[in-house]
């Protein structure tokens, strides 16, 4: 690899594992407002992560976490709530994947 | 100091990751001059002195969506013209032709690569040059 495409590698290296610290807290705020029934900020910290994770090469964590959003996306906005088992299953398999993640290099 | 040639870039993107590596991808890939915005408001507040050559748009954004700040662009007189491409993870046929209709250039899907980001707006912008009268 030459080397300015080794800077550039590095970089990336460097914000994807910045991301990876982030994950856990994020995936607590995600569970947390579902836990709260708040589904328009719970869909809101779902397409965050999706995106996110998928930019960063984390298919995985980025295809679970679209799927948990898709279902939070039709939750009406008033009176409305997903399929509790759904929901269970969806959180269980986006936390699965995130256990998976490679964790960022020691400094 | 900066490339008086590069391309100058308006990117609106509310996720910090996401603007961070976004902004990389244009600037040390692809050697442009990128204003980062965190917000529409923002892009409304230091777009106009920019002077942009082309404006990447998120959709997705709480407060100001993408959709409210391209019409926001579109009133004031320094970005009025200026084209607009939407980045989106909504990107189903009916999704982008709406975005199209509505007066975006294109509609780059999320997630982005890094490394291609810039050379995919180059290309958009070589065919809204091109082809001018199809917008």
């Amino acid at each position: 690899m030459n080397p300015l495409a080794s800077t550039r590698a590095e970089k990336l290296r460097q914000l994807r594992d910045n991301f990876v610290r982030q994950i856990p807290g994020m995936l607590d705020t995600l569970t947390a407002a579902c836990r709260s029934e708040a589904w328009t900020e719970a869909h809101r910290h779902a397409h965050t992560l999706a995106g996110t994770a998928g930019t960063f090469g984390l298919e995985e964590v980025g295809v679970e976490a679209r799927s948990l959003e898709l279902l939070l996306q039709d939750v009406p906005a008033t009176g409305g709530a997903p399929d509790p088992l759904v929901l269970g299953e969806r959180i269980a398999r986006l936390q699965a994947a995130v256990t998976r993640v490679r964790p960022p290099a020691q400094a | 100091m900066s490339d008086p040639e590069a391309l100058r870039v308006l990117y609106i993107e509310d996720e910090d990751n996401i603007r961070t590596v976004g902004q990389f991808a244009l600037e040390e890939v692809g050697g442009m001059v990128v204003e980062p915005c965190p917000s529409g408001r923002s892009a409304l507040e230091q777009g106009p002195g920019f002077r942009a050559d082309v404006i990447l748009l998120d959709v997705m954004m709480p407060g100001m969506d993408g959709v409210a700040t391209f019409k926001a662009l579109r009133e004031h007189p320094a970005t009025a013209a200026v084209p607009v491409i939407f980045m989106t993870a909504k990107v189903q046929p009916q999704e982008v032709e709406a975005y199209l209709r509505m007066g975006a250039v294109s509609v780059i899907a999320k997630p982005f690569d890094p490394i291609s980001l810039s050379d995919e707006v180059r290309a958009i912008l070589e065919r809204v040059q091109a082809a001018p009268a199809r917008l």
